[in-house]
């Protein structure tokens, strides 16, 4: 009995071992920063400023941020709206910002703006393809409102894309 | 006889008393409806008040006490010695880098500020610590009552804050019956005796000597409009107060008095009303007045140019506690704090807020914006509350730059005095808010507004459109596309011949795109310009933002096209914000005074330029700081800051111009003369000046491009713009629109060498080495 239950894990360490040989030479992806240029080489306009601002949000902004999603939800969306452009002025390079402010235009019906907003969240949303996928959602839903399907399905591909 | 005589007589008598009767009671329901309009109606016109952005402080956020302290005595608070004078809302203490402010309340779009006590520390120009005073609370951030930066004031030249009686302290109701009307809740508007009184004193010395004594009765002397003293004025004011009481409340009458008087002069101004009269004498809200500062208020009452604290400071001070003693014989105030109080001085604010504004040239174009919302007369009359985007730092930061350069500049060109003119505008990048404006070298002097109306030729700071318009052709155009800076000759569009020249009056041979610009070479950006067309470039100044028609002649190119700064910064700020346009706005939002909602300028966006080409130009913007025509700012801005912009000369020198951004602020400065002669100064030794001084004085984020995904790195070899190794020696990164980069390559020695080491470190990394690193 346990010669026969030995022979199996033999075979299946074997398995193990002969299995990874056979599979196609495939490198996992690696978690590289995007490609950027070499830092060591002189660039047009002096070389890319390192980001001086951490990459999660400040307090202030995380507050703000919080407190015009309660407002969203209790439906203020004037306020919600006025909140989120507070948070903007203190960095305006932050996408989630922009990505709400679409959020809520979108609920508001103004799906040209929403569209917009959302255009805007990505160019600043260079690594977060969850954010970009959501803002490609939503400006699929602006799309669609205004009656581009195609343009809405394309953008919904992209969304997936991402996903 | 007699008998009909006797009839004859009392039917004459009958029909005098039915005439008399008849005749009052006309004269009774005219006045009558005179009240019931002015009183139903607008009693009074009320200015639309204009406020600064709310100054708002958070953990960490940069700030120099220096700044802190001037914006809090704009907005009025009053520097305080000792922590016991912090008694009231409205002032503050210093100690080096810590401030203690007691917090003025107000009433925010979002809700109620109520006042408070907050202690601030900066360290290191930043805010380090906030504390709640009151609740012991540490709050990470801190909203002040915004400054009030001006008014529109009817034609009449009033101006009122209104207050209402619950507003109002009881101290000042009980003390302004007992100077001027002890029985107003208990008579009917007048008082029989008074006017007996006054009649016989009148009547006596042949004029008018008494004047009116109930409120009631100055109430109804205030709605006429000229001061006669005649005795047909005397009963009208009569008949007035009558209709007055018999339409409204005591206590609303009062009110309306309250807001109503007349208590001093500013000028052309009329200062009318308590709420108003705070403000002007003790720079505080009539809610925090003291008992000698009513004392002085209800004492004015009697004659405001001859009691004026600030012209006759004896009399006033006589009248003062004057006052103060009928308040204490009246038990109004204790004994001993009537004793003490007679001996203060008078505690008049030296320094009144001004009635016209301190901002004329920010304020014009609220008005401006406004009126193409609303009727004139409803910005004048309905009292409006108006939030705006204005910071009294920058703008602040914004005067002193021009103040300190202007006659400089003047000086160093030996240019008639007073002939050198300017203007600026400041906006956030991130919002497209306009945040100063600079309408002259006077900035605080109302008159040509030269940031709104000042049209002027923008010579090079066009250039940019041209440039943007090649790069939005990348099969045709990169940054290191190699373009012509020689000779040419081309029809100018009306029949002639055009020969472009530079500005150093020489030719620079083919030299690669971006250097073009960096350098502001004329001749090469004609050349590109003429190869991409004229309409395609003011098709992409249309989405740049520039909404009126330019002549379309080659000309053109090097900016014959007349703009104000304004309209500049509006198409720069297209670029600073990635491609996506946003309109300059100075009005967040409207209000009545009832708190009710007006209107609302939410932020708005739309991408009218793709944000790859956007960027490749941003890029050579940014070169133009580090090694083009704007590379002396360094001496002004530190280079990390990573400023992006274009100087701006046009011929003969008559307008120097500079257009520019960081991070977070972007910035248009003009300089030329009014008579458009040459005023001898390049945008580099002019605009640029002024431009570098302001972003010098304000607290800056460094400008860090998006990448957008439509761009990639290469590496280029910078002689023969070919693809190279980075290890080679003229080896630079270049960003290119996806598929555009150079497909040619160039090698060199120190490329074969790293070549080389790769292969041989490879060989030990065996088949057996990959193996195990994929099983584990």
């Amino acid at each position: 009995m346990k010669k026969k239950y030995l022979k199996l894990l033999v075979i299946i360490m074997a398995a193990g071992l002969i299995f990874p040989a056979c599979a196609t030479h495939y490198t996992a992806p690696e978690r590289e920063p995007k490609t950027g240029p070499p830092k060591h080489l002189p660039q047009i306009g002096g070389k890319i400023a390192r980001r001086s601002a951490p990459s999660s949000p400040s307090p202030i902004v995380a507050r703000l941020t919080d407190r015009a999603k309660g407002q969203m939800k209790a439906g203020n969306l004037d306020h919600a709206f006025a909140t989120t452009e507070r948070a903007i002025r203190i960095d305006s390079s932050d996408p989630h910002l922009w990505n709400l402010l679409a959020q809520i235009q979108l609920k508001r019906g103004n799906v040209h703006q929403a569209e917009q907003l959302a255009r805007k969240s990505n160019l600043l949303a260079k690594d977060d393809k969850s954010l970009q996928a959501e803002n490609w959602r939503i400006i699929a839903k602006a799309l669609r409102q205004k009656g581009s399907v195609q343009e809405a399905e394309k953008a919904e591909r992209r969304a997936k894309e991402l996903d | 006889m007699k008998k009909p005589t006797k009839r004859l007589l009392t039917i004459i008598f009958i029909f005098g008393v039915l005439t008399l009767g008849y005749g009052l009671s006309r004269h009774i329901s005219h006045f009558n409806r005179i009240v019931l309009e002015k009183f139903e109606g607008k009693l009074w016109e009320l200015p639309a008040r204009v406020y600064a952005r709310p100054l708002e402080v958070y953990l960490g956020m940069p700030l120099r006490a220096s700044a802190f302290e001037q914006e809090l005595k704009q907005i009025r608070y009053v520097q305080v010695e000792r922590p016991v004078e912090l008694d009231t809302p409205g002032k503050f203490l210093r100690t080096g880098n810590t401030f203690h402010v007691f917090c003025r309340a107000f009433k925010f779009a979002d809700g109620e500020l109520p006042s408070k006590k907050i202690q601030m520390i900066l360290q290191k120009g930043k805010v380090e610590l906030l504390k709640d005073s009151d609740t012991n609370t540490f709050p990470d951030m801190v909203r002040f009552d915004p400054a009030l930066i001006g008014s529109f004031f009817p034609t009449h030249h009033e101006d009122r804050v209104l207050v209402r009686l619950k507003e109002v302290p009881p101290l000042l109701v009980r003390t302004l019956l007992a100077v001027e009307d002890r029985r107003f809740y208990d008579h009917y508007g007048f008082e029989l005796l008074s006017v007996v009184r006054a009649a016989i004193a009148n009547i006596r010395k042949r004029r008018v000597v008494q004047g009116a004594s109930t409120i009631t009765q100055q109430l109804a002397k205030n709605f006429f409009l000229t001061n006669k003293k005649t005795f047909k004025r005397k009963i009208d004011e009569l008949f007035m107060a009558l209709a007055l009481e018999w339409n409204y409340e005591k206590d609303e009458i009062l009110e309306a008095y309250l807001n109503e008087v007349y208590l001093g002069q500013d000028g052309a101004r009329a200062i009318h009303g308590f709420g108003l009269a705070s403000s002007f004498y003790f720079g505080k809200s009539v809610s925090d007045l003291k008992a000698h500062e009513i004392a002085l208020l209800v004492g004015l009452l009697k004659g405001p140019s001859f009691y004026d604290p600030r012209q006759h400071p004896e009399r006033a001070m006589e009248r003062r506690n004057t006052v103060l003693s009928i308040m204490q014989d009246q038990e109004l105030i204790r004994i001993d704090a009537a004793k003490q109080v007679i001996r203060t001085s008078l505690d008049v604010i030296a320094d009144p807020p001004k009635g016209t504004t301190r901002f004329p040239a920010y304020l014009d174009l609220v008005r401006r914006q406004l009126l193409q919302e609303y009727r004139e007369e409803d910005l004048r009359s309905a009292g409006l509350r108006i939030f705006t985007s204005f910071d009294p730092q920058v703008q602040s930061a914004a005067e002193k730059a021009v103040s300190s350069q202007v006659s400089r500049l003047e000086k160093s060109r030996r240019l008639p005095k007073g002939k050198l003119q300017t203007s600026a505008v400041v906006t956030s990048t991130g919002s497209n808010e306009v945040l100063a404006l600079i309408g002259g070298r006077n900035p605080s002097f109302k008159g040509f507004n030269r940031a709104l109306d000042a049209k002027r030729p923008i010579g090079s700071l066009i250039k940019p459109a041209v440039f943007l318009t090649a790069l939005n052709r990348p099969d045709q155009y990169t940054l290191i596309t190699r373009t012509d800076d020689s000779y040419m000759k081309i029809p100018n569009g009306t029949g002639g011949t055009w020969i472009p020249k530079n500005y150093d009056r020489q030719y620079h041979g083919k030299i690669p795109l971006y250097l073009a610009l960096v350098h502001s070479y004329n001749v090469a950006t004609v050349r590109v310009g003429m190869d991409v067309g004229l309409p395609n470039v003011f098709e992409t100044l249309r989405e740049m933002g520039f909404t009126r028609d330019a002549a379309p002649y080659p000309s053109a190119l090097l900016g014959t096209v007349e703009m104000s700064p304004l309209e500049v910064a509006q198409m720069y700020q297209t670029l600073a914000s990635g491609g996506f346009y946003s309109p300059a706005r100075t009005i967040r939002s409207v209000y009545k005074p009832d708190g009710a909602s007006l209107q609302r300028y939410p932020l708005t966006v739309k991408q009218n330029l793709e944000p790859g080409p956007v960027y490749l130009l941003n890029k050579i913007l940014q070169a133009v700081v580090v090694e083009g025509t704007a590379r002396s700012l360094k001496h002004l801005l530190p280079e990390d800051l990573g400023a992006a912009g274009k100087t701006g000369t046009t011929n003969d020198l008559k307008d120097s111009w500079f257009a520019g951004f960081t991070g977070n602020h972007l910035g248009v400065v003009w300089v030329g003369r009014d008579d458009n002669k040459s005023c001898g100064l390049t945008g580099a030794s002019g605009a640029l000046q002024i431009w570098g001084r302001i972003m010098a004085g304000i607290a800056n984020t460094p400008l860090e491009l998006p990448l957008p995904e439509s761009v990639e790195w290469a590496v280029i070899d910078a002689k023969t713009g070919s693809l190279t190794h980075e290890r080679c020696e003229n080896a630079m990164a270049v960003p290119f629109i996806q598929g555009s980069a150079p497909t040619e390559t160039v090698s060199c020695p120190q490329a074969e060498e790293k070549v080389k080491t790769e292969v041989k470190t490879e060989k030990p990394e065996s088949t057996f080495m990959r193996w195990l690193k994929e099983v584990f």
